[in-house]
């Protein structure tokens, strides 16, 4: 093994940790507006703040999205086994609710500044 | 002449080699093993030091489209994945020993590669498969993991092109002029 070899195998080791604790904070970071997306596109932005029902087209049917008190979820869906309806809802705390069938995906974007890096469930 | 046949019987050898260790490598069980070891780039790696980056690539790619021809998986995403990480791994492989002659030894190259499969591969799952930055969350893990395997990967293909080189004499690549002459 010649220093060349040590060296780099540190490099990787202590970027690879380092980006252990980067990247959670940086990837899931909490925010204040939820983001919707449909089959790769994103629809819109929506500040969690106000409430509103929002109906997105996906590749099944129209799946609505309720933004009430801070937090988004789904509220009707087309899909059949109804997961995405009973992943809950997602805050400022950060996280994601999928609908795999009808392509559907809401994520909450920005930082917030309590101290909290992300929640998971 | 015959040095070309003994060249392409041992490339065979290395290919046939590295397809069945691809596939067996398969069989170890997701669930208590979520990631791959990459055992058969000791291979890719050996091949690259004995015959040069063409035939490294050669047997890389190779043995990437029969070990999924085995397992069905041809043109799946797991294949794509494979693919993708595959040539980038020999190509930085290959960059690695060409320019850095002296720096690394067969670790710091297979460490390279391991790293380069890894990034290429979480990069086209990102474009092509999963597009969202949770996605991004596994790369510290799997520059981690690339550490460690690159290393035992290293390890192993030193060992074994130094018996290569013991076992098999007259290894015709270096001196093909001289033996033709002969």
């Amino acid at each position: 093994m010649t220093v060349g070899d040590k060296t780099l195998l540190a490099a990787v080791v202590l970027i690879g940790v380092a980006l252990f604790v980067v990247f959670p904070r940086w990837v899931l970071s909490g925010g204040v507006e939820v983001e919707v997306v449909s089959e790769d596109r994103i629809v819109g932005r929506y500040p969690l703040a106000e409430e509103r029902l929002i109906e997105v087209p996906g590749r099944v049917g129209v799946t609505v999205v309720r933004v009430k008190g801070g937090r988004a979820c789904i509220e009707s869906s087309p899909c059949p086994h109804k997961t995405c309806m009973k992943m809950g809802d997602v805050g400022p705390e950060g996280g994601v609710v999928v609908c795999i069938p009808n392509e559907v995906v809401l994520r909450t974007t920005k930082p917030r500044d309590d101290g909290m890096d992300a929640v998971t469930r | 002449m015959t040095d070309q046949v003994v060249k392409l019987a041992r490339l065979a050898l290395l290919l046939a080699l590295a397809t069945v260790i691809h596939t067996a490598e398969g069989l170890i069980p997701i669930t208590v093993v979520w990631f791959r070891f990459g055992f058969a780039n000791i291979i890719g790696l050996a091949t690259l030091e004995l015959f040069g980056f063409k035939d490294a690539l050669v047997v890389t790619l190779g043995r990437i489209v029969l070990g999924s021809l085995a397992y069905g998986l041809f043109g799946s995403p797991a294949f794509v994945l494979s693919l993708s990480g595959g040539i980038c791994a020999v190509v930085a492989m290959g960059l690695a020993y060409r320019f850095t002659a002296g720096v690394f030894s067969e670790i710091g190259i297979s460490v390279v590669g391991a790293l380069a499969h890894n990034v290429a591969q979480l990069t086209v799952a990102y474009l092509l498969f999963i597009r969202n930055e949770a996605a991004l969350l596994l790369l510290p893990l799997m520059m981690l993991t690339a550490a460690g395997t690159g290393f035992l990967n290293g390890l192993a293909s030193r060992v074994f092109v130094k018996h290569f080189r013991a076992t098999a004499v007259n290894i015709p690549s270096s001196r093909s002029s001289e033996c033709k002459r002969a």
